[in-house]
C-alpha cells in the first residue's frame, strides 16, 4: 500500500481556523475523508497519516474518531498538551487508540526561535518514547539550529521534518538564499533519529504558477542528505490545493522518484512512513 | 517441459513462464549480454511463455526483450504484457491510454500483436473503471487483433470475484499468494476462476525472494514473523541439501490447476536450474517438514493498493 504521511482534515468554521485567511478562500470548507479517498486513489494511494491542524484535545479525538471509521486513515498525528504538568494523563486517555502515531506542536507559529528547546517542553517530549510516540516537527528553517539541539539531546525519540521545513522557495533571488535553509536541513539530517516529510513544497513557491523545476534543488538536497530510506511522501492536502492539486503534487516526487531504485522509490512512497510510523499493512 | 491449457483460450502454455522483469531492473552482477541470454535459456528450456509490462523499468523490461526476441520466429513464443501500471505510484486505466499503451508495447517488443495483455495491479485503483472503461476498450483492441486474450493481474483476492462478476475475462494472473506460506489463491479464488473458464496464472513462487537463500529485499512487506519462519525453513532445506528456492518452485508448479507459474530472472544460470528442477520430483517429506514450519504464518499477507479493494 502506497501512504500519503501527511494531510488534514476539517470541519471547517473560521473560529477553529483562524489561519486560513485572505486568499485561502479555497480551504475555508469542509476536508473529509470521502474528499480525500479518490483523488488519493487516482495516483495509487491507498491509505494516509492525518495530522493535526487546530491544537486542541478535541480535535485528536476528532481525528482517531475519523481513523476508526476509515481504512483510508493508517494513522494519526494529534496535538496533547506538551508542556503541561499533566502530560502522562493526556497521553493515557488515548492509550488505547491504536490510530495514534505521532504528536505534533504547531511551533513554527511560536515567536521563540528555541521554543522546542524549552524544559517544558522538552520534558513533554521525553514523555513520548515510552508510549512509542513519534514527533512531528513543524518548523521554519530558523528554527532548524533548535530542532538539531533537540534531536541530539533525545536520541531513542523518533522525529520527522514537516515540509523539509518550509523553505522559502518563493523568496530567493539568488543561488545564494538557499544556504541557511541547507545548512539547517543538512545538520538536522545526520542526527539518525529524523526523517523528513517529501510535502508542503508547491505552497512554498508561487502559487498556481510553479514549475517542477523550482523543487529541483531541494529536493535533491534532502534526497542526498536524509536517503530514500528516511524520507517519504506527503501532499499536505487539503492545504497543497491553494497551488496545485493532489495529481500534481504526487507528481513532483514521482519525476523525483523515478531515477531511484524499486527499492529507493517503495521507501519514499510507503516503506519509510509505515516504518517510522509503525502503520498497520493488514486488514 | 510440460503444458497446461490456459482456461478455455485454446494457448497450451508451459508450467513455468518467464517473467522479464527482472529485465527491467538495475543489473547486479549480470551484464546486459547476460540478461539478453536468459530470454534464450528460457526459450530452450520450454518456457515459451514471456511476461513483461511497460511498469518493469519503465519500458526498459519491454525494450529488452523485443532486441532479445529479434530473429526468433514469432510463432515460437507467447507474449504477455500489461497496462495501466506505468510507475510506482502512477496508474492510468482510461480508455486513450489503453490504446496508446498497447501501441507502444507492440512497437518496443517488435510484433503486430500480443498473445495475452492484462490490466496490471488494478487494486491500487476504483476497480469499476476497469469494468466500466478499460475491458471494453481493450475488447476493441481485440476486435482489431492487436491482441488474442484480455485478463487482469494483481494481489488481493477481493479483485478477482469483483471484475469476473461483471465481465468477460479470459485469464487472470495473481501473485505471491500460491507459495509454500500462501496458497490463498488457491483456497479462495481458484474453483471461482474455473468454474468460469478463466485461464489461471500465478507468479512470484519464491514470493519477492523470501523462500530463496538469498537475502530479503529491503521493500519486502512480510512481517517479521514470515521472514523468521522463511529463514527457518531455508535453514532445514539446506541441511538436507536442497535448496529452498527448488522446493518452492517444484510446489507452485504441482498444482494441476494453475495453468503457469511465472518466475524471472536475468541470469541463464538460474533460469537452467529452474527447468532441471521442474523436471524433477519433489521430495515429499521435505515439504511436508517446510509446511509444518510455516503452519503458524500461513496465509500472511499484507493489503495491498486501497483498502476497499482488499
Amino acid at each position: 500500500m502506497y501512504i500519503d504521511s501527511h494531510q488534514h482534515f476539517w470541519s471547517y468554521s473560521a473560529a477553529d481556523y483562524p489561519w486560513i485567511g485572505g486568499g485561502m478562500e479555497r480551504l475555508a470548507r469542509d476536508y473529509l475523508p470521502e474528499d480525500l479517498g479518490p483523488v488519493a486513489a487516482a495516483v495509487g494511494i491507498g491509505g494516509t497519516v492525518a495530522v493535526q491542524a487546530r491544537q486542541t484535545l478535541e480535535e485528536t479525538h476528532w481525528l482517531l474518531g475519523l481513523a476508526e471509521q476509515h481504512p483510508l486513515i493508517r494513522g494519526v498525528v494529534g496535538w496533547i498538551d506538551l508542556r503541561s504538568p499533566r502530560v502522562a494523563e493526556q497521553l493515557a486517555a488515548f492509550v488505547d487508540r491504536k490510530h495514534l502515531v505521532g504528536v505534533r506542536h504547531v511551533v513554527q507559529d511560536e515567536p521563540d526561535p528555541r521554543f522546542l528547546l524549552g524544559p517544558e517542553f522538552v520534558r513533554g517530549l521525553k514523555s513520548l518514547e515510552p508510549y512509542g510516540l513519534t514527533y512531528d516537527l513543524l518548523l521554519y528553517p530558523q528554527q532548524l539550529p533548535a530542532a538539531v539541539e533537540l534531536a541530539a539531546q533525545i536520541p531513542d525519540q523518533p522525529f520527522v521534518l514537516d515540509h523539509l521545513a518550509k523553505p522559502q522557495i518563493a523568496r530567493w533571488k539568488s543561488p545564494g538564499d538557499m544556504e541557511p535553509w541547507r545548512r539547517g536541513v543538512e545538520s538536522l539530517a545526520k542526527q539518525k533519529n529524523v526523517c523528513c516529510k517529501l510535502s508542503g513544497l508547491v505552497t512554498e513557491a508561487a502559487w498556481r504558477q510553479w514549475s517542477p523545476a523550482d523543487f529541483a534543488a531541494c529536493l535533491d538536497i534532502v534526497l542526498t542528505a536524509f536517503g530514500p530510506e528516511r524520507l517519504m511522501f506527503g501532499s499536505d492536502w487539503p492545504v497543497c490545493l491553494l497551488s496545485g492539486d493532489y495529481a500534481e503534487v504526487a507528481g513532483i516526487i514521482r519525476d523525483v522518484s523515478s531515477t531511484l531504485s524499486m527499492t529507493e522509490q517503495a521507501a519514499i512512497w510507503g516503506g519509510t512512513a509505515a516504518r517510522f510510523y509503525g502503520l498497520a499493512n493488514r486488514e | 517441459m510440460q503444458t497446461r491449457p490456459l482456461g478455455t483460450t485454446g494457448l497450451e502454455v508451459p508450467i513455468l513462464a518467464f517473467g522479464a522483469s527482472s529485465l527491467g531492473q538495475e543489473f547486479r552482477s549480470i551484464t546486459l549480454d547476460e540478461a539478453l541470454e536468459s530470454v534464450r535459456a528460457a526459450l530452450d528450456c520450454g518456457m515459451n511463455l514471456i511476461d513483461t509490462s511497460p511498469f518493469y523499468g519503465r519500458g526498459m523490461s519491454e525494450v529488452l526483450l523485443g532486441v532479445a526476441l529479434r530473429n526468433i520466429p514469432r510463432r515460437d513464443y507467447l507474449l504477455c504484457t500489461k497496462l495501466g501500471r506505468y510507475d510506482l505510484p502512477h496508474f492510468d486505466f482510461s480508455a486513450r491510454r489503453v490504446a496508446e499503451s498497447v501501441d507502444v508495447s507492440l512497437h518496443r517488443l517488435g510484433t503486430d500483436h500480443l498473445d495475452i495483455i492484462l490490466c496490471h495491479d488494478i487494486e491500487f485503483v476504483p476497480m469499476q473503471q476497469i469494468v466500466d472503461e478499460t475491458l471494453p476498450a481493450l475488447r476493441k483492441i481485440q476486435q482489431a487483433g492487436k491482441v488474442r486474450f484480455v485478463g487482469f493481474s494483481g494481489y488481493p483476492q477481493k479483485i478477482f470475484r469483483f471484475i469476473a462478476d461483471q465481465a468477460r475475462i479470459d485469464c487472470v494472473l495473481n501473485y505471491n499468494q500460491y507459495t509454500l506460506q500462501n496458497t490463498r489463491f488457491a483456497d479462495e479464488t481458484i474453483s471461482y476462476l474455473k468454474a468460469r473458464g478463466i485461464g489461471v496464472m500465478s507468479a512470484g513462487p519464491f514470493s519477492a525472494r523470501l523462500l530463496t537463500d538469498a537475502p530479503l529485499p529491503g521493500w519486502l512487506k512480510e512481517p517479521e514473523a514470515v521472514k523468521a519462519a522463511a529463514r527457518r525453513a531455508a535453514q532445514l532445506c539446506r541441511s538436507r541439501g536442497t535448496p529452498i528456492a527448488k522446493l518452492a518452485l517444484q510446489f507452485a508448479l504441482a498444482n494441476p490447476d494453475i495453468a503457469t507459474t511465472v518466475a524471472g530472472s536475468a541470469n541463464p544460470t538460474n533460469i537452467r536450474n529452474w527447468a532441471t528442477w521442474a523436471a524433477e520430483p519433489i521430495d515429499m517429506a521435505l515439504l511436508a517438514e517446510v509446511q509444518a514450519i510455516f503452519a503458524p504464518v500461513k496465509n500472511i499477507g499484507h493489503i495491498e493498493g486501497l483498502s476497499e479493494n482488499n
